[in-house]
């Protein structure tokens, strides 16, 4: 199993984009639990999220907007999916999107999802919700 | 060149019409068959006509010269007489070729003249219309000829008879030397009578013959006609058929196998071409139709899961910290997701029951807003919202989805109201000559234009749960429900505030 005293505080930190309440409160809960990340901020939908993004690049990395650099990202949202972000998000500044890695966390069992996701070339890793300490564990050891 | 425009326009007519355009060359070539079996039959008969007064015409000659050998024996004047009758019936013959060879025959004359030559009466328009008609063909002219060659006989015979005549008016029977030689010629020219008469007969038989051959020619060539362009038509007929519904049958059992794709080719544009477009048409519905359901159950799968999954989410964290003020929110989210799910599964409930009802009646729109007023009375009291009613038409649709229709419409009106603003919603409703369209107007949180048709699509929601309530099945229920009563709906935004949600619902005869 992963040692999380060695990968721990690689992931400086991370963003939920996600519309529910409920699943918010639940990511949390799992990541403070794994101690792999100290900072966790939530947009509850994609624009929100890019928003986050922009105002954290140039904030500078202050403590009240950290630049998130693992953003777990949910499909089906109000307003802007996560499809929609993905477009938007591929259309900023690369300084901006430098040192993000995007995992897709969504309940979408939708095979067409996933290879959609995938094929956007931003999507590092396609995981179904719910989050869970391990499966944490694995995006930090690939990614951190 | 010609057959294949021929050929598309026969594919291309329906199918009476190809049955009875064969059926109609069939019956124009039979009876041509039958005219020219008619005028053949006549015409051989005349032929035999003419031949059997042939043989009267020859029989009274012989008779003629008998009589007359008989007088120069007898000097009988009875004798003479039996002679004189074969120039009656020479000269009734000769009296119709003459007029033959006129410019314009009078049949009367002519049936005048064969009667005195001995034709029967009941052949007399027979043999009048063969040498009317086929006077000019080969073997009628000749017999013709030979006719005027036995003309020339007959009248050296009278000419002999009146010389033994005049010798026996004077002399006597006794004067045999000088009657012999007369007698001798005319046996010269019973010979030659004899055979002239059999050229005439062999003439007119010959001439039989040869019609015989035509006939038969003819009416063989037309009964073959008649069989091959019957099973020409009919192959082509049945093949068109058969094609285009073996085509229809070979794409059925490959869509029967699960090929979706499988589109039936079109042959022709009769019955069975619009048979197999129709079929086609039905087939992309169905297609259509099953990918919106697969899809449908992913998304539907997707929702449904997401209540449960916070259920297990939170049950899983209640487990580890059963009490204390965490467990109270964790308990919270367990609660508000059952009864999310609760709410789902009663939505698509309802979804899939629209149109199950199809029994439509009179409904009185205006009805029908009193019971929505007082079902939204709660929410109308929460919000102290302000509903305005204009006259509302009487329609023709399902009482009970018409009711949901303006349910659903009217309660989004008073939920996405601004915060602390109260809402104001007016409907109105304006016809045309096939629909009457309803509009709610609010002055609510309004609608982006990008967003407008999104709505109507299941699941599809602008704001979050926590943001304002909902399931995303509301609108879909409502664009079913318009468009199972013929009509569409769809929103835009207002210029001012708010937005405004139109639906239209056919005028259908009751």
């Amino acid at each position: 199993m992963n040692d999380p005293t060695v990968l721990m505080k690689r992931i400086s930190c991370i963003l939920l984009i996600d519309d529910s309440e409920a699943d918010n409160l639940f990511h949390r809960i799992i990541i403070e639990e794994s101690g792999l990340c100290d900072q966790i901020k939530v947009a509850e939908n994609g624009e929100r999220g890019l928003e986050y993004i922009r105002k954290s690049f140039d904030a500078g990395n202050d403590d009240q907007y950290p630049r998130a650099n693992l953003i777990l990202l949910d499909i089906n949202m109000p307003r802007m999916n996560g499809f929609e972000f993905l477009e938007a998000y591929r259309e900023l500044p690369e300084e901006v999107k430098s040192g993000i890695i995007i995992a897709m966390l969504t309940t979408s069992l939708n095979p067409a999802d996933r290879e959609r996701a995938l094929a956007t070339g931003e999507i590092r890793d396609f995981q179904i919700k719910p989050l869970s300490v391990e499966v944490l564990g694995g995006i930090a050891e690939m990614f951190f | 060149m010609n057959r294949v425009p021929l050929f598309r326009w026969l594919r291309n007519i329906s199918i009476a019409q190809k049955l009875y355009i064969t059926i109609g060359v069939m019956s124009v070539l039979i009876m041509i068959e039958l005219i020219t079996l008619r005028v053949s039959i006549a015409t051989l008969s005349s032929v035999r006509a003419s031949v059997e007064a042939e043989g009267f015409w020859s029989k009274n000659q012989k008779d003629a010269v008998f009589s007359l050998i008989q007088y120069s024996h007898s000097g009988d004047e009875a004798d003479f007489g039996d002679f004189k009758v074969f120039l009656e019936i020479h000269g009734g013959d000769r009296k119709a070729f003459d007029e033959l060879k006129k410019e314009t025959p009078d049949t009367n004359i002519m049936r005048e003249g064969y009667l005195q030559g001995g034709i029967h009466p009941a052949d007399l328009d027979g043999v009048v219309n063969l040498f009317l008609r086929f006077h000019s063909v080969s073997y009628l002219k000749k017999a013709i000829q030979f006719f005027y060659h036995a003309d020339t006989l007959v009248s050296d015979l009278r000419d002999s008879a009146n010389e033994i005549y005049a010798i026996i008016s004077v002399s006597g029977v006794t004067a045999t030397d000088q009657i012999d030689p007369v007698l001798t010629r005319i046996a010269r020219l019973n010979k030659a009578f004899t055979e002239v008469e059999g050229d005439f007969s062999s003439t007119l038989s010959e001439g039989s013959r040869f019609l015989e051959r035509l006939v038969l020619g003819i009416v063989f060539s037309i009964a073959l006609t008649v069989e091959i362009s019957g099973i020409l038509l009919a192959i082509t007929l049945s093949r068109s058929i058969s094609r285009g519904v073996n085509e229809i049958v070979k794409t059925s059992e490959e869509i029967g196998a699960g090929n979706l794709d499988a589109r039936a080719t079109v042959f022709s544009e009769d019955e069975i071409g619009e048979l197999a477009r129709a079929f086609n048409l039905m087939i992309n519905d169905v297609a259509q139709r099953n990918r919106e359901l697969e899809q449908f159950a992913y998304v539907a799968s997707h929702d449904l899961q997401e209540p449960l999954r916070t259920i297990t989410n939170f049950v899983g964290l209640l487990e580890k910290e059963p009490e204390g003020e965490k467990a109270k929110l964790y308990m919270k989210h367990v609660l508000k997701a059952s009864s999310r799910m609760q709410t789902l599964i009663m939505d698509l409930l309802e979804l899939s029951r629209v149109g199950n009802d199809p029994a439509f009646s009179k409904v009185s729109c205006h009805l029908v807003m009193e019971e929505v007023v007082s079902d939204l009375k709660n929410a109308i009291e929460k919000s102290d919202a302000i509903i305005t009613i204009d006259e509302l038409p009487e329609v023709f649709g399902n009482e009970l989805e018409l009711t949901r229709l303006f349910v659903n419409i009217a309660s989004n009106a008073i939920k996405f109201h601004k915060p602390d603003v109260a809402p104001i919603i007016r409907l109105t409703a304006t016809e045309n000559m096939t629909h009457y369209l309803f509009s709610i107007t609010d002055n609510g949180i309004g609608i982006d234009e990008k967003h407008c048709e999104k709505i109507f699509v299941i699941f599809q929601r602008l704001h979050s749960v926590d943001e304002y309530h909902g399931t995303g099945i509301g609108l879909a229920i409502c664009k079913k429900i318009a468009e199972l009563h013929g009509g569409r709906i769809w929103a835009e935004p207002n210029s001012d505030e708010g937005c405004t949600f139109h639906f239209t619902i056919a005028k259908l005869a009751e």
